[in-house]
């Protein structure tokens, strides 16, 4: 339908609605957050906990626009250089040896290979070039360290940069920026001020069931509040990896999957690799099982 | 007439700003003009828009978020937070030196 970006929609109610078409639940705090961001053209920092629904919310404001989703994966010790763009080491050898052989080898050949061909696009630079058809995420920004957020908030202000021998690269017009924080550590200041502010926690037991029976149309209702509650009465237990909302949703298509009507023990004893991902997490949760499904 | 009110709505805007600011809130004006620009994306006359608006652009970090959630309530609502039982001051407060109003920690919301 839409062969160029969308506009964003005018209101929350329209984004929160837009968003439910791509089965995805934001509650008013969210949605007027994210609303803003598209009007004012701000980034939005999205902190919380592990699987609520951070990523999947830039994700999908993509697919609600028509846009490009450019994601860049943060970790730790990610270089600018990484993110940004990288020289084709191998192709630029490759060309010398090819031109060396040909004899064809002169006084420009070394200049020419700081040159389009060569340069290998990474997340940042594609952002840049892509401008207003695509929404940037950068994942997990508080795994990288420092310096690295310093230089994105350089790119975050200016949206340009300078390669040597190439030239400037200018957006036209900026993306869309999300950036998520599982909140490993405190981000520095000047980076937040940047940015418009978001807290996402674990949705309510009423928002999880819509949540479940927005994904999965057709579950037993019994079923989905069974196993949102018992998903909640695990995030209490003192996981390592408490299990997000797509983990939920995993554990009811893992429960159809096995046929079964009713979370009682055995069902959730046979079907909890679905939910809880870490050993001495199962252990733990094992121990606990009768309270986890226990009715009421 | 629209300016009037229109400079009238920034006004309590960035009065609000202040209050924050008064309560310890590390609000900068960059953080005002941004709340009043979101603020205008919306409907100012609503109040969970300006409840939400205020809570992306003037609040950076989760622990401030109870604290935002009270001055707002107190600014905008004229709720006054509960009080728990104090001891009554017999001795009266002399004319002139600061009296302390002690304000008790809010819950933190089940805001999601």
């Amino acid at each position: 339908m839409t062969d160029a970006a969308a506009a964003p929609p005018a209101t929350v109610p329209e984004l929160q609605d837009a968003l439910r078409s791509v089965g995805y639940l934001a509650d008013r705090g969210l949605a007027t957050a994210a609303h803003i961001g598209l009007q004012l053209g701000r980034p939005i920092l999205l902190e919380g906990e592990v699987g609520v629904g951070k990523t999947e919310l830039a994700k999908c404001l993509a697919a609600i626009q028509g846009r490009e989703l450019i994601r860049l994966q943060c970790y730790e010790g990610i270089d600018t250089y990484q993110a940004l763009y990288e020289w084709d080491y191998a192709r630029q050898m490759l060309h010398v040896r090819a031109l060396s052989e040909q004899e064809l080898a002169d006084a420009t050949t070394v200049s020419g290979l700081y040159a389009e061909e060569f340069l290998l696009e990474r997340p940042l630079l594609k952002a840049i070039r892509a401008g207003g058809n695509a929404v940037l995420l950068v994942d997990e920004i508080d795994r990288a360290d420092d310096e690295f957020e310093a230089f994105l908030l350089e790119l975050l202000s200016d949206f340009q940069i300078t390669i040597p021998e190439v030239g400037t690269v200018a957006a036209t017009s900026r993306p869309t920026v999300v950036l998520t924080s599982n909140r490993t550590r405190e981000l520095h200041d000047a980076l937040k001020r940047r940015c418009l502010y978001h807290w996402i926690g674990y949705p309510s037991l009423e928002e999880e069931l819509e949540i479940v029976r927005l994904r999965i149309p057709g579950v037993a209702d019994a079923l989905a509040a069974k196993v949102v509650q018992a998903v909640h009465r695990l995030r209490d237990l003192d996981l390592a990896k408490p299990p997000g909302v797509a983990e939920t949703i995993d554990w009811v298509d893992a429960l159809g999957v096995v046929d079964v009507q009713e979370l009682d023990r055995q069902a959730a004893a046979d079907t909890l690799g679905a939910v809880i991902k870490d050993r001495d997490d199962v252990e733990l949760v094992e121990a606990e099982l009768d309270r986890v499904v226990a009715d009421g | 007439m629209a300016d009037a009110a229109a400079s009238d709505i920034v006004d309590r805007l960035v009065a609000f700003g202040h209050a924050l600011r008064d309560e310890g809130l590390p609000v900068g004006s960059d953080d005002v003009l941004a709340f009043c620009s979101a603020v205008a994306t919306l409907n100012p006359g609503d109040q969970e828009d300006v409840f939400w608006s205020g809570r992306a652009t003037l609040v950076h970090r989760r622990e401030h978020l109870p604290l935002y959630d009270e001055i707002f309530r107190q600014f905008f609502l004229g709720i006054r937070p509960p009080r728990r039982d104090e001891p009554i001051l017999e001795k009266p407060v002399p004319v002139g030196s600061s009296g302390t109003l002690n304000i008790p920690d809010s819950e933190p919301g089940d805001q999601p």
